[in-house]
């Protein structure tokens, strides 16, 4: 079932009045929401609600364990079996392929037995769920979290605003909600509703107009497109993927403010992001979140020196690119963002050494220039007449060449096209289209009929956006919450209009429902 | 006096937080919410009631389809009585939004089997005595034709990549969900007739099937799929797709549907396959090529896995066990591109440029 369809909507409202009905009674709330959100799932095949079930019994047997126990010894133990039972089902059922493919290569070359292939059906949502049950015992075991009831925890995993995919919502993030009661004169209307117009609008018309004009095309012929028109395309994807991307956790997050849950924030404005590390503070910040917590914490962070924190930064960034999706071209995609951070870190402090030790040096030369002006003038000398305010100065040379508000257009520019070379990988079917891609930008000169005013100047709009500042949104926001309930309803079901008159006949599924 | 020394640049920063105090959003009760999305609904309902009507109409033909369209044309009727469909109306002309060309398909094969009209060309061709037809030149190269639904969209990228740009000028026209059963939904001769007349095509490679295997409606009564009457109705459209093609020297390549691996799917497919070889049958025209050639087990079976060239397996199809992988639309490609190559002497590389015009 997907958001932008008759169907979510006949299935959200009743959801929503029944689910307000029910808000007094907590135990028959939490029913009613988990028997809705395995409806949806088992919407798509209803095979998978045994999936997510299991998921739901392991976990939780296994967070129990590690509560009640005293011994350290078992407490990691059980939680040792949990990992391997998580990333078993994750690794089964979205690498198995992959894995089989890559022995049956190298080990198949040698005359090695190597593993049967498999057709194996990647469930929805797995990575997602899998993550958040990793989450909710690795708390547990850290004395960050109790066990929550069944009740609580099999809603956690499966509420359906956040299942199919993301945002990827923390276990202490989610489960205190369900142990208060849902306050039924609190609801922020006015911001769930631009979330999820929003939402509609950057999926159902920014996302399929780019794909279905430029981005498809070029990514499945590329040798037949000029420079131009694939580096428009890359473009595209760029603001394809975030609106496609950031245009379902927009709605996920909107549904869930209506049904009076809080999620957290997925996307900030990413491709205004300086440099590396911000787009990924902004990028997907659950993921990233979750990442930084549970796998470059414990392999040990910055901890260690300089080397053992770049490798544990590259290993994170190349584990996240693997998390995308079992192919080479998600691993390359993981390991270039991993190179790029590591570089970018190296970079920056070895210019803030160089800036420091600037600062030593003249710090010491104006000491020193002080001192000898007292000692021949008696203290009577101005300073300037000593012949060191010149040493004193900034070298011109050290001066810097761009001002900062320049500095920093610089950085967004070298971040976002080092970001877009990412995508190529990220979108290409084989690593071999990838560098063709790549290869045509530099060398296929030219035009192309699929480069229009329309493309261009969606492209640029879409990237403007992302400068407005937050107040601007924020305040105009709060103007339009002042306006009638029931205005604001009618403007959004006509906006529901617009966004179904512009877009296209059918709704491609989310791009990342397949990760 | 020394300059005052700075401390460096920290570029990389997000921008300082705004000093301006955000206004806070006016919160609502559950019961304003509630009746809020009550209220966006019925506007988003009554201002878009086409789409309720034409979304009514692309469910499979039963009593929820009957019920579901009444109530949306009662809606829509009371909707466009009040002028309320008209904005969403006029926003779709705007944005090239019109209704679907509806062409009378059956008036056209007659008038073509009439007067048959001649395929159009700018440069006096002489007749290649191998193939029958005129030579293929880079000048003048081979104008083809791809069409079909979501089948056709990893078949016709294959196709494009394989077929000699130099000598064939190949557009690919494909409709997810699409087919011959529901041309309520897409009208697939009609298409194909402007398309015809629009960019004259002389090579046409069609695949269907993988959506048609569902009930279709005549003139009000429903005929279950695989009934002898819908296998007749099928085999109708089929042909009058066929003969519709029949213009000048066209060459039309039908690709049937490879196995499945669903075994009721996969013998549903085959009698479609043989509806279309039956009607090629007697339209010399028409050639069916086996969409499984290359994709399928020794034993002409589904299969996910094939050896490559190099022994290693292959993945031929995706997930879904019923589309291509982009490998295994390569293998498909290859037959159904020979027998296009074969038809218009594509292969005799010498005597196409010896002859170029």
């Amino acid at each position: 079932m997907l958001f932008p369809t008759f169907t979510f909507a006949v299935f959200f409202a009743v959801v929503l009045t029944v689910g307000w009905s029910l808000h007094r009674q907590q135990a028959r709330w939490k029913l009613f929401m988990l028997g809705a959100s395995y409806f949806f799932y088992g919407f798509w095949d209803w095979r998978f609600i045994g999936l997510i079930v299991l998921s739901t019994v392991v976990n939780q047997a296994a967070a129990e364990a590690i509560h009640r126990s005293a011994s350290d010894r078992f407490r990691s133990g059980v939680l040792t079996s949990s990992v391997v039972f998580n990333l078993g089902l994750l690794g089964f059922f979205k690498y198995y392929g992959f894995f089989a493919d890559t022995m049956r290569e190298t080990f198949g070359r040698v005359g090695l037995p190597s593993p049967p292939l498999l057709h194996i059906v990647l469930p929805v949502a797995i990575s997602f769920f899998t993550f958040q049950a990793l989450s909710y015992v690795i708390d547990v075991k850290r004395g960050l979290l109790k066990p929550a009831p069944l009740i609580n925890f099999a809603l956690y995993l499966s509420f359906f605003p956040h299942l199919v995919a993301g945002p990827i919502v923390r276990a202490a993030e989610f489960l205190p909600q369900l142990e208060q009661k849902l306050d039924p004169r609190r609801i922020d209307l006015t911001g769930a509703l631009a979330l999820i117009g929003a939402g509609l609008f950057k999926k159902v018309v920014i996302s399929s107009y780019l794909a279905s004009s430029i981005v498809d095309p070029i990514f499945e012929h590329p040798g037949r497109h000029s420079s131009l028109e694939l580096l428009l395309g890359v473009y595209g994807y760029a603001v394809q993927i975030y609106a496609d991307f950031s245009g379902y956790t927009d709605i996920a997050i909107g549904i869930a403010l209506l049904l009076g849950i809080r999620f957290p924030q997925n996307f900030d404005r990413p491709y205004s992001a300086v440099s590396i590390q911000e787009f990924w503070r902004r990028w997907h910040m659950t993921l990233s979140n979750w990442l930084r917590d549970f796998l470059y914490i414990p392999l040990g962070g910055s901890k260690g020196g300089r080397d053992r924190r770049d490798r544990n930064l590259f290993l994170t960034m190349l584990l996240g690119g693997l998390w995308h999706g079992a192919a080479w071209t998600f691993v390359i995609w993981g390991a270039y963002q991993g190179a790029g951070l590591v570089l970018e870190r190296r970079v920056k402090e070895n210019r803030e050494l160089t800036a420091s030790r600037r600062r030593g040096r003249q710090l010491a030369l104006v000491r020193l220039g002080a001192e000898t002006d007292t000692t021949a003038a008696g203290g009577d000398r101005p300073a300037a007449a000593s012949g060191f305010d010149e040493l004193a100065d900034p070298d011109p040379q050290d001066a810097p060449r761009f001002t900062d508000r320049q500095r920093r257009w610089i950085g967004r520019i070298v971040t976002f096209h080092f970001i877009c070379v990412g995508w190529i990988f990220f979108r290409s079917d084989s690593v071999g289209t990838a560098l063709h891609i790549l290869w045509r930008i530099l060398t296929a000169w030219g035009g192309g009929p699929l480069v229009t005013p329309l493309l261009v100047g969606t492209i640029a709009a879409c990237l403007a956006v992302q400068f407005i500042p937050r107040p601007v949104t924020r305040n105009a926001l709060a103007e339009l919450s002042r306006l009638p309930a029931t205005v604001q309803a009618g403007l959004f079901g006509a906006f529901l209009v617009l966004v179904d008159v512009l877009g296209p006949a059918g709704v491609a599924p989310f791009i990342y429902f397949q990760f | 006096m020394a300059a005052p020394i700075r401390s460096p640049r920290r570029s990389d920063r997000p921008a300082a937080p705004a000093t301006a105090p955000f206004r806070k959003r006016r919160p609502y009760r559950s019961d304003q919410t509630v009746g809020a999305m009550v209220v966006a609904f019925v506007v988003a309902m009554l201002l878009g009631s086409q789409s309720l009507v034409n979304l009514a109409g692309q469910q499979p033909y039963g009593a929820r389809r009957t019920v579901l369209l009444g109530m949306a044309k009662g809606l829509h009727s009371f909707s466009h009585a009040l002028l309320l469909d008209q904005p969403a109306a006029r926003l779709g002309e705007l944005t090239g939004k019109e209704p679907p060309v509806k062409v009378d398909v059956e008036a056209v094969v007659q008038q073509q089997a009439a007067a048959p009209p001649t395929t159009a060309s700018t440069i006096p061709l002489d007749i290649n005595p191998a193939t029958g037809k005129r030579y293929v030149t880079a000048e003048e190269p081979l104008r083809v034709l791809l069409a079909g639904d979501s089948m056709m969209r990893e078949l016709g990228g294959a196709l494009m990549d394989t077929a000699d740009s130099a000598l064939a000028q190949v557009t690919l026209d494909y409709r997810v969900s699409s087919g011959l059963s529901r041309p309520d939904y897409f009208d697939w001769p009609s298409r194909l007739a402007t398309k015809l007349d629009e960019l004259q095509p002389e090579a046409v490679v069609l695949m269907f099937g993988a959506n048609d295997h569902q009930d279709v409606e005549i003139d009000g009564q429903i005929l279950r799929a695989d009934s002898p009457e819908w296998l007749a109705e099928y085999g109708r459209r089929v042909g009058l797709v066929m003969d519709l093609l029949h213009r000048g020297d066209v060459t039309v390549t039908w690709v049937a549907l490879p196995p499945m691996r669903s075994a009721t799917f996969s013998t549903a497919m085959a009698s479609l396959s043989e509806v279309y070889r039956a009607e090629a049958a007697d339209r010399p025209w028409v050639h069916v090529v086996d969409g499984g050639a290359g994709v399928s087990a020794p034993d002409g079976s589904f299969a996910a896995y094939l050896p490559g060239s190099d022994g290693a397996p292959v993945v031929l199809r995706q997930e879904d066990g019923i589309h291509y992988s982009t490998a295994g639309a390569d293998r498909a490609a290859a037959s159904v591109w020979a027998d296009v190559v074969q038809r218009w002497g594509l292969d005799e590389a010498g005597s196409t440029t010896a002859a170029g015009g």
